[in-house]
């Protein structure tokens, strides 16, 4: 069985059977009760009538007192000349009563009777015409004359108004000094009475709380006296009579028969003989414990038929749904990669599951994002990765298929990261990676950085110091070389690294959907060509893929091709370029210089694959093949004699680079039986000054071993003059752009202070690319040790440069000789 | 005849006994101890009296007739110097033995007071020096009624423009002796009958009363402000409310109303009676007595006294009513018992 049922007929059984039960007990026991208290509260009622009655006689008898005893009045009744007595004294008198009557309006007579019966003073609270003056025989005088005793309280019908009143008395006994001695015995000097209505108590007898009651008083000759209007009743007198009969046994119920219908009966006794009866008719009695009864039976079944509902509902909302809540939510947890929540309002057990269950999957949740973010994301600048990129790039593809939209994927790539990187440490590269990385992300997001702002924008970090950027729905090639712009000054602008300012300057290679490349392959290959590209015209600048370079392209991987036949093959062949001395124009040394010739594209110049071949891989072959050959060909120009020439061999950074190199060649010049000395390296500047630190080890070794070093087209590059200075070189060329526009604005004075300053550093000076007169005629005279150029020689086969050794040899031979 | 001002007089007679009950403890200056109306004695006079015999007068007052016998009852009498009572009431202060008998060798002005005055009332030759007299009538709104009154019965039976705006006197003799007036009787009838005629006429006129309480005087009177525009009233009284409003008519109505007299009366119980008799001596100076009945606008018995007064006090016929007007007027009279009962039954079932 399911929870869902179990528990509502868990809880109802639970409940119900319970209430149930104590309904029906309720319903015994009240029924009982409410008979039981509906007995007390009628005698309480009638308890309460008696009470008030007592208060009432109690109240009046303590006025009277109080009045019987005031000086006005015994100074008026001691008063025996009726002319004072009348005119002087009962005026202050009767306004005196008339002031108590007003406080108690229950006291609508006041009387003051002479011993001798005769009314002297009567005050009454309503107005009646024409008062008898003489009351000698009255009921009340009688019943006061026979009483003996100072104070009386009687109850008789007020024959001036018909209503059955309280009739308080005393007799007024003083002594009067003015004639009798302290010690006499007070005389009874008349009658103080007041008379005391009995509307209150009519009042409360006929407004019980029991419609269909009566509650009477009754007399010692058994007629009702009160309430005023039952004295008229004459159908029930006859039950005064009987019950006049049981008032030995009060205060207990009886049944009577009256009229046909069946009263209880209580009564007590009141003051004076007087009763005090209540009759109820047995329907009103058991009407209350009736209603109790209907009322717990209602309530209960009401509860029962209500509690089930609640019940259902409660276990419902409770318990059942946040359980299956939680059973969802573990299944959607494992299945989905989203976050999954419950909502939790209260504290009970289910809510500290749901919250626990929270906490779980929120920690699972960052776990994954932790996990998506190292695989799709950069860790150093936390830009998407090449993974990411490629994706972003596919899906963005697809769309822009279907709606035949534009986009443009570029390359970026820093020109110069490697310097700093070496120069100021790891650390530094890295902030500045980071840095590039900020400002590419922030701007390409902003609006304002250029018209461009499309949502799939992205930025990535492929490696290394190579970003890409992705553009998306592109309105025009002309946008994104406007967004290449704006990447180049941005990044122009200056780095703080270290407390200083760096610049940096960058490349970028721009492909475009769909005339440059359908696939993201192709896109992301040909932007890097374009980059590079941009790289060779010139740094801090952004290129267009175009179709030429794509046929460049294709012409560079055929020729890659041919290249890696031609290693094979070893097809490459080494011509040698003359050296001359200034002063007697005498070769004292060449330059190796690599040839190639293919049989389908005939001659390749060196620059055109020597970078291809350091990007493959393939220089360090082509290197050492270039190291041997030369070392061979030396060989035979020194065993025919030829001792004073010295060769030049071209070495690569990526060879100079290779921890081996050093060794290798050292190793290479010894095997060959070469003459030490006579083979020595050229090295371009950006070679060395990008280089290791362990570069300028390998220098100082092979310069130890007697292999010099010259550095190779000087003027191109950096030409720090000062660096220059630590440079563990030995000879500096001179590069031929230098040489070529000598008389240009200031070249020759920059020229001579170079050679003044490289011969004062103890190098030798060589000027490349001499081709006139005017070159040669400056340079002699600035003190250039060695000259090189067309002027003087091509480079030449080794056969044709043995042919002009030989003959400078014999020549020489033939001068010393 | 009698002037009730404003102000709690219970508290103020409270604070009289006070003064009157430690008065001896002070020794050194006397002091002359008066029962009397307020505004009833002209302030500058007093003062005189003061400065010329050194002594201090205390003016103790009662509110109405019956007030001041409530105070005489209280104590029998004692310390009071002087007692000003009614013509009326004479006889029983004499008979509860109240009042001293007057020396006449220590008067020096009997001679100047007018006889008739002088024995009005019983006893009042042996016991008591007549101070003002004067009558009792009615004072109206001419402003704001129709009909200008002339008779008691219009006061009595008001008509409907009255109806709620009648004054009236708590005042049994003036109360009933009016009423009877009104109906042809003698003020002074004895007949069950006719009291009984008076008894439903004045229980018929209850409804219609605006007020019991003798009237104020000053400018916040209530026939001064409309609240009242018909009231039975003491001449002079009504000459001194007449200052605060034109709109006033004084009438003594054509069935005569009550002749009244004031008299000064020496204490029985008297702590002071020599100054009682300077200073009753002082006021009869012809001179001053003049000074006090235009002080109060009430007319002197003293006839020394009335040939200083000015022509226009003389000829006011509120003050001086005409002969033919006071013809039918009458003198209170001793009441029997049984009579004086019946009527304070009436009186009392009458007030609220």
């Amino acid at each position: 069985m399911k929870l869902k049922t179990k528990l509502p007929l868990l809880f109802i059984s639970l409940v119900c059977i319970p209430l149930i039960l104590l309904g029906a007990m309720a319903f015994v026991e009240l029924k009982s009760a409410a008979e039981k208290s509906s007995a007390t509260q009628v005698t309480k009622f009638l308890e309460q009538v008696v009470a008030q009655t007592d208060r009432l006689i109690k109240t009046a008898q303590a006025n009277v007192e109080l009045i019987a005893d005031d000086s006005l009045l015994h100074s008026y009744m001691l008063t025996e000349d009726e002319d004072e007595r009348y005119t002087l004294m009962q005026r202050p008198l009767l306004r005196k009563l008339k002031s108590i009557m007003k406080v108690f309006p229950q006291y609508y007579e006041m009387r003051v009777i002479l011993p001798d019966g005769y009314e002297d003073l009567r005050l009454t609270s309503y107005f009646i015409a024409n008062l008898k003056d003489e009351e000698e025989a009255s009921e009340l005088f009688i019943s006061m004359g026979h009483d003996e005793r100072n104070e009386k309280v009687q109850f008789i019908t007020n024959p001036d108004n018909d209503k059955f009143s309280l009739y308080v008395s005393k007799r007024v006994e003083i002594i009067n000094k003015a004639v009798e001695s302290f010690n006499a015995a007070p005389k009874m000097r008349g009658y103080f009475v007041i008379t005391v209505s009995l509307d209150a108590l009519n009042d409360v007898l006929l407004d019980s709380p029991w419609s269909g009651a009566r509650f009477i008083i009754t007399d010692q000759s058994g007629s009702a006296v009160l309430p005023y209007s039952a004295k008229s009743e004459s159908d029930i007198a006859s039950v005064y009579k009987a019950l006049k009969e049981e008032q030995e046994s009060p205060s207990s119920f009886s049944v009577h028969e009256l009229d046909g219908e069946s009263y209880y009966h209580t009564s007590l006794s009141l003051k004076s003989g007087l009763w005090l009866h209540a009759l109820l008719p047995e329907d009103i009695l058991l009407q209350y414990s009736r209603d109790m009864s209907w009322l717990v039976a209602m309530i209960t079944l009401f509860s029962v038929a209500f509690s089930i509902p609640l019940l259902l509902f409660l276990s419902h909302f409770q318990i059942v749904r946040p359980l299956n809540k939680l059973h969802h939510a573990f299944l959607r947890l494992g299945k989905n990669v989203e976050l999954i929540q419950v909502k939790t309002s209260g504290d009970d057990e289910l809510d500290e599951l749901g919250k626990e269950f929270n906490r779980m999957s929120l920690k699972l949740f960052k776990s994954n994002e932790k996990i998506r973010e190292l695989a799709f994301n950069d860790p150093l600048t936390g830009l998407p990765n090449r993974f990411m990129f490629t994706k972003h790039l596919n899906l963005s593809l697809e769309s822009a298929k279907c709606d035949s939209g534009q986009l443009a994927v570029m390359f970026i790539d820093l020109d110069n990261f490697k310097h700093i990187n070496d120069n100021l440490g790891h650390q530094s590269g890295d902030q500045l990676l980071h840095e590039i990385g900020d400002r590419l992300q922030r701007n390409l997001r902003s609006k304002d950085f250029c018209e461009h702002f499309s949502d799939s924008d992205m930025v990535a970090r492929l490696g290394g110091d190579e970003f890409t950027v992705f553009l998306g729905e592109l309105p025009s090639i002309k946008t994104a070389e406007k967004v290449a712009k704006r990447i180049l000054d941005i990044i122009s602008l200056p780095i703080v690294l270290g407390g200083k300012n760096y610049y940096i300057s960058a490349s970028i290679g721009i492909a475009c959907y769909p005339q440059n490349g359908v696939t993201t392959q192709e896109l992301i290959k040909n932007a890097d060509i374009a980059m590079y590209h941009a790289k060779k015209t010139g740094k801090g600048s952004y290129q267009h893929f175009s179709d030429s370079l794509s046929r460049q392209n294709e012409e560079f991987s055929v020729i890659e091709q041919k290249m890696h036949e031609a290693v094979e093959n070893e097809r490459f062949e080494l011509y040698f370029q003359p050296i001359v001395d200034s002063s007697t124009h005498r070769i004292v040394s060449l330059e190796a210089l690599i040839r190639w010739y293919d049989d389908e594209f005939g001659f390749i110049p060196p620059d055109k694959f020597i970078p291809l071949a350091e990007k493959n891989g393939l220089i360090m072959v082509i290197g050492d093949w270039v190291i041997r050959e030369a070392c061979r060909q030396l060989k035979i120009w020194q065993d025919r004699g030829i001792l004073d020439i010295q060769l030049a061999i071209n070495v690569s950074a990526i060879q100079l680079n290779n921890p081996k190199f050093a060794q290798q060649l050292y190793q290479c010049i010894t095997e060959s039986g070469i003459i030490p000395g006579t083979l020595y390296i050229e090295l371009t500047e950006t070679t060395i000054i990008n280089g290791e630190q362990e570069i300028f080890v390998t220098l100082e070794w092979l310069r130890s071993k007697g292999i010099r070093i010259a550095l190779d087209d000087f003027g191109t590059g950096y030409s720090s003059l000062s660096y220059l200075r630590n440079l563990p070189i030995d000879i500096l060329k001179i590069d031929q752009s230098f040489i070529r526009d000598i008389n240009n604005k200031n070249n020759n004075v920059i020229l001579s202070a170079v050679i003044v300053m490289a011969h004062a550093l103890g190098f030798k000076v060589v000027a490349e690319g001499v081709e006139e007169r005017g070159h040669l005629a400056f340079l002699v005279k600035e003190g250039c040790d060695l000259l090189q150029g067309y002027m003087f020689s091509r480079p030449q086969a080794a056969d044709d440069i043995t042919r002009i050794l030989l003959k400078e040899t014999k020549e020489e031979a033939s001068k010393t000789g | 005849m009698s002037i009730l001002l404003r102000f709690n007089l219970t508290l103020c007679v409270a604070v009289s006994l006070l003064s009157l009950f430690t008065q001896p403890s002070y020794g050194a200056e006397r002091t002359l101890t008066i029962l009397n109306w307020s505004e009833y004695l002209d302030p500058d006079l007093v003062h005189r009296f003061e400065q010329k015999y050194q002594v201090k007068v205390s003016e103790l007052y009662y509110g109405s007739d019956e007030q001041r016998s409530d105070l005489l009852l209280q104590n029998n009498a004692y310390g009071y110097d002087l007692i000003l009572s009614s013509g009326v009431d004479l006889q029983n202060y004499i008979n509860r033995g109240w009042l001293a008998a007057l020396e006449e060798d220590k008067l020096s002005f009997l001679n100047q007071l007018n006889p008739k005055w002088r024995g009005a009332f019983p006893g009042a030759v042996q016991y008591a020096i007549p101070y003002f007299w004067g009558t009792v009538g009615i004072v109206y709104r001419h402003d704001l009624i129709q009909e200008p009154i002339t008779h008691w019965k219009q006061l009595y039976q008001p008509a409907a423009e009255l109806q709620g705006k009648v004054g009236m006197i708590d005042e049994p003799r003036d109360l009933i002796g009016m009423c009877l007036k009104s109906l042809g009787y003698s003020a002074n009838s004895e007949l069950s009958s006719q009291l009984n005629e008076v008894e439903s006429v004045l229980q018929s006129q209850k409804a219609m009363v605006n007020s019991y309480i003798y009237m104020t005087l000053d400018e916040h009177s209530p026939i001064v402000s409309g609240e009242i525009v018909a009231s039975m009233i003491y001449n002079g009284d009504a000459l001194m409310v007449k200052e605060h409003s034109e709109n006033l008519t004084f009438v003594l109505p054509e069935e005569g109303g009550a002749i009244w007299v004031d008299y000064l009366t020496i204490g029985a119980k008297a702590k002071e009676p020599e100054l009682a008799y300077a200073f009753l001596n002082f006021i009869n100076q012809a001179e001053h007595a003049a000074q006090l009945a235009q002080y109060v606008y009430y007319a002197t018995p003293n006839l020394a006294a009335e040939k200083l007064l000015p022509e226009e006090f003389l000829n006011d016929k509120v003050i001086y009513p005409n002969a033919d007007k006071l013809k039918n007027s009458e003198f209170y009279r001793p009441l029997s018992a049984r009579i004086q009962r019946r009527r304070n039954v009436i009186s009392i079932n009458i007030l609220p």
